[in-house]
């Protein structure tokens, strides 16, 4: 049986209405993963027993008449540094190849209560370092569009899994765009919660302070439904907060966009951005114009201090966050040791992939004795810079547009020997995590190739709802076709 | 050169990652890059942000005193390679 | 030359808090191998800290306690370094904003009453601890103390010998006992002491290198730790090897009653502190601080100075009994129930603290009833028992924890100080004593001595001795 694999609401009313069974629509995401996931390599395991176990429990409580989640029938796929009871949780890496948590992160309880159905663990760049998912200890994950070109990272395999409708929802974690930007590489929808909104715990730790979780979907209303499930105040995260939202994400969607008041910074158009990144962008705004909406140019000077404040502070949590991985009660133990210092240091130098070595490094120096205030410190003021000056900004402003990417896919293998240069394509994404703002990447165009080009709109803390509503009209007014061949293939 | 492989070396140390010469010299060289990259930082003047004055509604929520057992002792260390009588086996720690 | 030592003390004490630090284990002493741990105080990955309100409490007491002044805002920090007890390879504690600042504790020096300053008080959390193997090249790790919440007390370096830095640890101890934030046993680990000591010349205004002294477990072996290394020190300056002592880590061997060095500065630990991204800033408000001075309860010097005004005991005698909290409350209940408190006092700081050593009981474990001992009390005053008597009627009670009346029952310990009975056993000894009578009658009054002994002996030393010396005086004299 094939299911038109369109998304997350489609699926979910076809269960309602008794259209179709979670069995079926289970059998039929393996089915297209058998299909598609030989060339996209999109899924580091699947759990395809646990699946089948699930959409019958969820068949039969419908068939019970009881109460059913948000997400009943829906089958999803969740990147690999998001732990789950039971289930592999390898983080792309060799230091967690066969590492089974014993707890559920708390995104994955919410999404089981939501009776939503975990199908499978997405590839990612090690420890959800890179921007590429070339990182992975594993293995390369093809983008969709374009198969020789990476999907983006860390979240590639979550961006790449939604963008070939092996699925239309699945969870990324972004801590400097790491949802955003392979949600653009791969022409679908990736929201990055204000920090706190979205509990972080059973997320392993990259950065904790720039970390959340957020949904990739194939559309913005899909996005605001995910959201719903996963929102809420949790116990276990002692820097979760309390939103003031009420009901759904999707109300107010279909609200006008008129009077809406955007900021574009002249800053996110500097030089080295693509000029057909920059000519959606300029198309963009022209777009959320003729919806009513104002669209000025602002400037936001300390962004040129962001993405080194970024990577300063990053690399520093992960140096912390990563030391726990020695060897000595879970992980990689390496082949030959005699004492403890070297079971620790060789479990970690022959596990550790070179980025996530190259970032520990980077943030132990950053924190070492000597360099702590001219780095460390440092950054953490321009941080505090940076939130200020996006918070002059929303005084005045409701939305902010920028580019996610300065740059399109690129081919596999183009960058991963210049780590720099890789940096730098994260420069419009990282003030986001810096500031703790949401922000949505959508599809807004094409290259002459044919490649997704996303941009992304950036709300006040807490302000998802406008977020949600101005893409969501975007979205609608822009009318792309957003379907690949992989997709399409798929659905046959 | 803003970073010495001497440098290098010691982070490496701290870090407990033990690198081979070329790892070293190659990590040198992109620090080199990187540190130079993010030299932008020291153009800022910050003198005036206080890191210790915080956002007031930012608050750690706090846990109440009640406790609870995790119970399945055996599925908590079900990652752990070496357990014996319930401790975890390393090789001889000398002090 | 005349020197003069420099000490100061880093004093780390368990809160005696019902969970762990940042997670919901229990923090129960002597429970199976790692059997109070959970994901989060092992470190598992995607697990994260959230803090324990009792634990920000009791910190806030400690710091009344001891006169600080509690600091407002405040923030956790990593202390970064990799030792296989610290499952994430970093201590959450607390670095530039500690929780309490500037107090102070009082002690005896000499005749003299002096202040200690403590610089600081800052919330912790405890490692797990590590098991060698007495055969094999192994060691274990058992992570239930992982987590467990520590206040670490820094003291400013006021102290001028080890006397004065036992008694700043002792005084401190029973102050965090009498708040109630810690039981501080030493020999559990719930409080333990690490000693910074220095020597200079009288008049040198600089401090010379400092010595840090770690693996201390008792008052004893502080006083010896400290006492062994500024022997070491005064020796090399004398010598005139100053040059060796180095600022450096040495560990307190108690075994061969020497300390050795571990670690020099050189080779120090690069921490990397930075703050706790996991958690956000605590907010200490007002209310929490009158709450928890409210909770404060009579704090040792208070108490010292009602016990002298109210029992009129000697300060020596204060000293010991309130210096243990469970000793004074013990005290005091023993006098509640009716007992004199001169000789509660004498009854507890002497049989009974020599007995408790005896049997190497805690104050804890101690098996007396207040009420039972003050019974005693009562009953050697009135003469049921003799003197003798009552203490072996104590160190059964001791034994065995059975009220005084039913071992003076069983033992037939009664006195016997009914006349006649008494006076049929007098007529008996005068009987068969004709010689010892006769050189009473004659003037030699100490022969008295030897009959009263046939009296006791007679009566299987159940005679009240009082009662029947007068009665055989009387009887002789008619
Ligand atoms: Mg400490
Ligand atoms: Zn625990």
């Amino acid at each position: 049986m094939s299911i038109e694999m369109t998304n997350l609401k489609y699926q979910r009313d076809l269960w309602l209405k008794g259209e179709a069974s979670a069995k079926e629509l289970v059998e039929d995401a393996f089915r297209r993963i058998d299909v598609t996931d030989g060339k996209v390599n999109a899924y580091l395991h699947l759990c395809q027993d646990e699946a089948m176990e699930q959409a019958e429990k969820i068949d039969a409580k419908r068939s019970r008449g009881e109460k059913t989640g948000a997400l009943a029938g829906v089958p999803l796929a969740i990147k690999d540094n998001i732990c789950t009871d039971g289930v592999l949780t390898t983080c792309a890496s060799k230091m967690l190849k066969d590492f089974v948590p014993p707890y559920d992160a708390t995104v994955v309880r919410q999404v089981r209560e939501a009776d939503g159905i975990i199908i499978g663990k997405t590839n990612m760049d090690e420890f959800a370092m890179g921007s590429s998912t070339e990182n992975s200890a594993f293995k390369t994950t093809g983008n969709p569009w374009d198969l020789q070109r990476v999907p983006g990272g860390s979240s590639g395999g979550s961006a790449a899994a939604v963008a070939a409708e092996t699925v239309s929802l699945a969870l990324g974690s972004d801590t400097g765009g790491s949802i955003r930007q392979p949600a653009a590489f791969c022409g679908v929808v990736g929201l990055k919660p204000t920090y706190g909104l979205v509990s972080r715990y059973g997320l392993v730790a990259f950065a904790s302070s720039l970390d959340q979780i957020g949904p990739l979907t194939r559309n913005v209303e899909d996005s605001g439904l995910a959201l719903d499930a996963l929102v809420g105040y949790d116990a276990l995260d002692a820097t979760s907060l309390r939103a003031d939202q009420k009901g759904s994400y999707t109300v107010g969607m279909e609200e006008s966009l008129k009077g809406l008041k955007v900021a574009l910074p002249v800053e996110y158009q500097q030089e080295g951005l693509n000029p057909e990144i920059n000519e959606t962008l300029i198309k963009t705004a022209a777009e959320l114009k003729s919806l009513g909406a104002t669209v000025e140019s602002v400037s936001l000077p300390y962004s040129a201090a962001g993405l080194s404040a970024y990577y300063l502070i990053s690399s520093a949590e992960a140096s912390s966050n990563l030391a726990r991985f020695d060897g000595v009660r879970y992980g990689h133990r390496p082949e030959s040791f005699e004492t403890l210092e070297e079971l620790m240091v060789n479990s970690r130098s022959e596990a550790f992939g070179q980025e996530v070595k190259r970032r520990i490094m980077l943030g132990t120096y950053a924190l070492s004795s000597g360099y702590y205030d001219a780095y460390y410190q440092r950054a953490q003021k321009l941080r505090k810079m940076i939130r200020q000056q996006f918070e002059d900004i929303f005084r005045q402003y409701d939305i902010v547009l920028g580019p996610v990417s300065p740059i399109l896919p690129f081919v596999q293998g183009e960058k991963i020997d210049d780590p720099l240069a890789m940096y730098l394509g994260d420069v419009y994404t990282v003030d986001v995590n810096l500031a703790e703002l949401p922000a949505i990447s959508l599809p807004c165009g094409f290259s002459k190739e044919g490649l997704p080009v996303g941009m992304q709109l950036i709300g006040r803390h807490f302000g998802e709802q406008t977020l949600l509503r101005a893409a969501y009209q975007l979205e609608k007014s822009l009318n792309l076709d957003l379907r690949n061949t992989i997709g399409k293939e798929a659905s046959k | 050169m803003k970073i010495k492989p001497e440098e290098v070396k010691y982070i490496a140390k701290l870090a407990k990652l033990n690198l081979s010469e070329n790892e070293i010299s190659q990590y040198t060289r992109e620090f080199d890059d990187i540190l130079e990259h993010f030299a932008v930082i020291a153009s800022y003047d910050v003198e005036k942000v206080d890191v210790n004055v915080f956002d007031e509604k930012q608050t750690s929520s706090l846990r109440e005193d009640d406790p609870t057992l995790f119970g399945d002792q055996e599925k908590l260390y079900q990652n752990t390679k070496t357990l014996k009588n319930g401790l975890i086996q390393v090789p001889k720690i000398l002090e | 030359m005349n020197w003069e030592t420099i000490i100061g003390l880093e004093v780390h004490v368990e809160l005696d808090t019902k969970t762990k630090i940042f997670c919901n284990c229990p923090t129960t002493f002597g429970s199976p191998p790692n059997r109070n741990t959970c994901p989060v105080c092992l470190g598992l990955p995607g697990t994260l800290p959230v803090l324990n309100e009792a634990v920000v409490e009791m910190a806030v007491k400690a710091g009344l306690a001891l006169n600080c002044e509690i600091q407002r805002t405040n923030k956790m920090d990593r202390k970064n370094y990799f030792y296989p007890d610290l499952p994430k390879a970093y201590q959450i504690s607390q670095y530039d904003l500690p929780i309490c600042t500037g107090g102070y504790v009082e002690i005896a020096s000499g005749e003299e009453v002096k202040r200690v300053r403590v610089h600081r008080i800052h919330i912790e959390e405890d490692a797990g601890k590590l098991l060698h193997d007495e055969e094999d090249p192994v060691s274990f790790i058992d992570y239930n103390r992982v987590g467990v919440p520590l206040i670490e007390i820094v003291s400013e370096a006021d102290m001028r010998s080890p006397e004065e830095a036992v008694a700043y640890l002792k005084a401190v101890r029973s102050i965090l006992q009498y708040a109630g934030v810690s039981d501080c046993r030493m020999e559990q680990g719930s409080l333990r002491c690490d000693g910074n000591i220095s020597v200079r010349p009288y008049g040198q205004d600089h401090f010379n290198a400092k010595v840090e002294l770690k693996n201390i477990n008792s008052f004893k072996e502080l006083q010896k730790a400290l006492e062994k290394e500024e022997k070491r020190q005064l020796e090399l300056y004398s010598f005139n090897e100053g040059e060796k002592v180095v600022q450096e880590t040495r560990r307190w061997d108690a075994a061969k009653g020497r300390t050795i060095s571990m670690r020099t500065k050189e080779d120090a630990h690069d921490y990397r502190y930075f703050p706790e991204p996991d958690l956000k800033p605590v907010y200490i408000e007002e209310e929490l601080i009158n709450k928890m001075e409210r909770q404060l309860p009579e704090l040792p010097d208070e108490k010292s100075r009602r016990f002298l005004k109210t029992y009129g005991l000697t300060p020596k005698e204060v000293e010991i009994l309130v210096g243990e909290m469970a000793l004074s409350q013990f005290y005091e209940e023993v006098v509640e129930s009716g007992a004199d408190p001169k000789a509660s006092a004498n009854w507890i700081l002497g049989d009974f603290l020599r007995s408790m050593k005896e049997m190497e009981l805690t104050a804890e474990e101690q098996p007396l009833k207040a009420e039972d001992l003050a019974k005693l009390i009562e009953l050697i005053e009135k003469g049921t028992i003799s003197g003798t008597a009552g203490r072996e009627v104590f160190d059964e009670m001791m034994e065995t924890g059975k009220p005084p009346e039913k071992i003076i029952q069983e033992k037939g310990l009664k006195q016997i100080s009914g006349q006649d009975e008494l006076q049929a056993i007098i007529e008996k000894v005068i009987a068969e004593n004709p010689a010892s009578v006769e050189d009473f009658k004659s003037g030699k009054k100490q022969a008295i001595g030897f009959l009263m002994g046939q009296v006791m002996k007679a009566s299987k030393g159940q005679a009240n001795p009082q009662v029947a010396k007068s009665m055989l005086e009387e009887t002789l004299i008619d």
